[in-house]
């Protein structure tokens, strides 16, 4: 029998705010007698088995309002919790974990009202009176009301800290907010009228500089260029209004909503959709789908900033998986001589998570063929594209059969391979049978001097016939990596064949699906996504969950972002951002988001136009959180090199649970952590000179840290500081001579992560140690 | 009605002539061929659809209307009347930007030895002549997502 004892948790509540009180007034702690066990349900504690943290503070907030309603009212509880008023009854918008058999309809005559289902978990609508009966059904596993909270990007910006840097909080001298930056958005679906793109009070101050429309055929193309429309004028650019109808697709409020997110100021004033960069200037380019149409903008945004002597960041929410995934695409090495100091660039890492679009294999001389089954969308029929590159200097040969799954046997086997050395283009009209055809592209490519073919299939046989595409690779002492074409969505399975007829079968994977061109650059920023917010309200004051693509929990990975790293090793992505979910400005002349779409979360209107705001997520929602820290950073160093905002990522980023300990190499998965905005920012940029004099290790360490000086060093200080700020070990270290070295003991401390600064020669070094 | 019949003599193997060559030049101007410089996978495949597509419109290259779906698959944009195609160069010493704009190819701005290329159809196959160019790379179709 679960007990609920509000008086002692209450009690517990006010002892602790007395002690707070006490310390504000700056009288000393009494001596505190060591903790001799812990507090048991039987000892009276407020029981909170099988609820959530929330759910239980709901729950004592609840017998507050009926205890003593001037101490809370229904409304602040309403708020508080986002509770639903229907009928008279408050609601709570939860989430159920049910015991095998379990279903929220069972729960109807508690006056549950059961939502959705995904596996063993269910959204429903609880009786708030009612909740603390739920959570004893015996069905019930488990009740979160958690997160139930507005939609708005002040969850993102707490997240990554980016409040503290708008504060200006200690150490910051002064507030940050993206003020004497550019912020340069390349995407589609601007709404250029949004009053997010003004200053705070939503109607003043328009901050889009510059417009480049490629897709409007009808006015002047930026000089130097051929295609596409220039707005230079504040009149044109409203004028203009979108780049809709230019664009039409179901896309349409794409660009309005990244950009709102890096450089939005909120529409109005104390809008709680402010972006991060609010007070930067903005320029966007609408692109057509292609790269080369991307590379003119990246060099258009930096020719504008120049133009107007200011530092600038490129936010590229965009993906497709065409290219090496090496760095060596064309695309990428136009902008490796693009990135410089005051000019940096964030793209996406792709939402490619959940699929297994990547498969290698490793060649020796007994094994030298090996097979995969191309997958399209989940069906055997369809369109999909294999993309296969070899090692520098190697080669290899495809040819594409056809298996019957049915009758496990080859019904079609071209007589002849293709081999990427031939550098030729083909197809197999495969014995002239309308429903399939395979057309190969092979070379050895001149940039980076490995082989490849490339392989588009069409394979329209219905399913009832068995008969899949079947792709043999062969080789001797080489490797291959091959990736499936996201647009066409081409993964590789085995089909549950443990071997094929003459050897091993590849299933795919899903790591090294970091999308290419643009995001494997070895320039860029690429950014993954984790998750936080999972739920929202709508406008219509429904309450919504994010679907099974995207759903995890809050501080968890995004299980939709692409995994890295690239095929030549280097660790992708960079960093993660929260990217699940989030609300931004949306476009007012799409039809995507309206008064009652489920993802509309917010309005505001001026004159007659209303505008809205709506929730969307991917890794197209993390890059602009950090293009917009990127421009913060810039504020304050505007000649930041893609290498020192790299070094302040590595050393600033918030590992967690979640995370897990981060190797100093990086993970593939979460890039060095989650971007921190503040920590970052209170780093000096690193100085070279004097790293280079030093050695830290171990790092993680459990015990010592040693500090090894190559060269004499002057002056020396070093400070430990802990993640809030605190210094917990400080030694003015005058003179070292070269060979020099200092241990610090940090046995004593908590495990968690800590910023060493070594002060010496006029120059600061600073490292992140983790303190396991 | 000698002097028609000498004129005809005269009008006729000229006529025949200049049909002939036309008819040859056209079918020339049709040929899509490797040119001077190497080009990626994506590239391939298009000359060899272009070829296919010229083969079964019986169009000519100069006057070259793509269906809708040839240019989606390749990102073609239509500007000025013309559809162009899209990629990257690498170049060298010998590239002179003068000579691609001579043959209505538009170079975009530098970025070391890499720029972006707008070539209108027509202009393909004297553009995959072109010197000081070491590779061409289509451009890819980039999704927003």
């Amino acid at each position: 029998m679960k007990r609920l004892n509000i008086y002692l948790l209450l009690f517990l509540v006010f002892a602790i705010n007395v002690h707070a009180q006490e310390n504000d007034k700056g009288k000393m702690l009494p001596p505190i007698p060591p903790a001799t066990g812990y507090l048991a349900e039987k000892d009276g504690l407020f029981s909170t088995k099988g609820m959530s943290a929330n759910t239980a503070l709901l729950l004592v907030d609840l017998m507050q309002l009926k205890k003593n309603p001037s101490a809370i009212s229904q409304k602040e509880l309403i708020e508080k919790y986002g509770l639903i008023k229907k009928g008279g009854k408050l609601y709570a918008n939860s989430f159920l974990m049910g015991a095998k058999g379990f279903t929220a309809a069972s729960l109807g005559e508690l006056g549950v009202l059961p939502g959705s289902k995904s596996g063993d978990v269910f959204t429903a609508l609880l009786p708030v009176e009612r909740i603390a009966e739920i959570v004893k059904m015996p069905n019930v596993k488990y009740v979160d009301i958690s997160c139930v909270v507005k939609a708005d990007l002040d969850s993102a910006r707490r997240h990554t800290n980016v409040d503290k840097v708008h504060a200006g909080t200690a150490p910051l001298n002064m507030p940050y907010t993206g003020k004497g930056v550019v912020v340069g958005v390349i995407d589609n679906g601007f709404d250029f009228t949004h009053p997010n793109f003004y200053d705070s009070t939503g109607q003043n101050n328009y901050r889009v500089k510059r417009v480049w429309n490629q897709n409007d055929t009808t006015g002047t193309s930026p000089t130097g260029y051929m295609y596409g429309s220039e707005y230079i004028t504040e009149a044109q650019i409203l004028s203009a209004k979108s780049d809709f109808p230019f664009y039409q697709a179901m896309e349409g409020d794409h660009g309005s909503h990244t950009a709102g997110i890096a450089a939005g100021a909120g529409g109005y004033p104390g809008s709680k959709y402010r972006g991060v960069a609010y007070e930067s200037d903005i320029v966007f380019v609408s692109y057509v789908f292609s790269a080369t149409n991307i590379a003119d903008g990246i060099k258009y945004i930096q020719d504008y900033a120049a133009s107007v002597g200011k530092p600038c960041v490129i936010n590229m929410s965009l993906s497709t998986h065409d290219g090496p995934h090496d760095g060596t695409s064309l695309g990428d090495r136009f902008t490796d001589s693009l990135v410089g100091p005051g000019k940096l660039i964030a793209v996406s890492a792709g939402n490619n998570g959940r699929n297994a679009l990547y498969a290698e294999h490793t060649f020796i001389s007994t094994d030298t063929v090996v097979y995969t089954f191309p997958v399209f969308t989940g069906k055997s029929s369809g369109v999909g594209v294999a993309d296969i590159w070899g090692k520098p200097g190697d080669n290899f040969a495809v040819r594409v059969l056809l298996f019957n799954t049915k009758t496990n046997s080859i019904v079609y086997a071209p007589s002849n391979k293709i081999s990427a050395a031939t550098g030729t283009v083909s197809v197999d009209f495969i014995s002239n049978n309308p429903n399939c055809g395979v057309m190969y592209s092979a070379e050895i490519n001149p940039i980076n001097s490995k082989p490849h073919v490339k392989v588009d299939l069409l394979n329209f046989f219905p399913d009832s016939t068995g008969i899949r595409f079947y792709i043999e690779i062969t080789g001797s002492n080489t490797a291959i990596q091959m990736w499936g074409q996201r647009s066409r969505v081409t993964d590789f399975s085995n089909l549950g064949y443990l071997s094929g007829p003459n050897g091993l079968i590849m299933d795919g994977r899903r790591d090294h699906i970091v999308s290419d061109p643009y995001s494997c650059g070895k320039s860029v920023f690429t950014v993954g996504a984790y998750t936080s917010k999972n739920q929202w309200m709508s406008l219509n004051n429904q309450p919504r969950t994010l679907d099974f693509f995207a759903m995890s929990n809050v501080g968890d990975f995004a299980p939709f972002s692409s995994n890295g790293p690239t095929a030549d090793g280097r660790t992708k992505p960079e960093i993660t951002g929260p990217g699940s979910i989030v609300a931004s400005s949306v476009n007012s002349f799409s039809p995507a988001f309206g008064p009652l779409s489920p993802g509309t979360v917010s309005s505001v209107t001026y004159g007659s136009k209303t505008w809205y705001f709506g929730m969307n997520y991917g890794t197209s929602m993390s890059t602009p959180m950090v293009a917009g820290i990127l421009a913060l950073w810039l504020q304050k160093y505007p000649n930041l090199t893609r290498e020192q905002a790299l070094d302040m990522m590595k050393k600033s980023a918030i590992t967690d649970n979640y995370t897990g300990t981060i190797p100093a190499t990086g993970s593939n998965t979460w890039g060095w952590g989650k971007i921190n905005a503040f920590l970052g920012m209170t780093l000096s940029v690193e100085k070279a000179a004097v790293k280079n004099t030093l050695k830290v290790y171990p790092n993680p360490t459990s015990n010592e840290l040693h500090i090894v000086f190559d060269k004499q060093a002057n002056n020396t200080l070093i400070t430990i500081c802990d993640v809030t700020g605190k210094a917990v070990y400080s030694k003015a270290a005058g003179t070292l001579v070269g060979g020099s070295e200092q241990v610090v003991n940090m046995e004593n401390n908590p495990a968690g992560v800590y910023i060493l600064r070594i002060a010496s020669n006029g120059e600061e070094a600073v490292y992140k140690i983790v303190k396991q | 009605m000698k002097l028609f019949s000498g004129l005809l003599m005269l009008i006729l193997p000229t006529i025949l002539f200049t049909r002939c060559g036309t008819a040859y030049g056209q079918k020339a101007a049709n040929k899509i061929e490797q040119g001077s410089f190497p080009v990626s996978a994506d590239t391939k495949f298009f000359m060899m659809d272009l070829q296919n597509e010229l083969n079964t419109s019986k169009q000519t290259l100069k006057s070259f209307t793509p269906t809708k779906q040839f240019a989606e698959k390749y990102s073609l944009q239509k500007i000025k009347g013309k559809y162009h195609l899209s990629g990257f160069i690498q170049t060298d010493k010998r590239f002179s930007e003068k000579q691609l704009r001579r043959i209505q190819v538009f170079p975009g701005q530098p970025s070391g030895n890499i720029r972006t290329v707008m070539v209108p159809l027509s202009a393909f196959p004297a553009f995959l002549k072109q010197k000081g160019i070491t590779y061409f790379e289509l451009s890819k179709k980039v999704e927003v997502y």
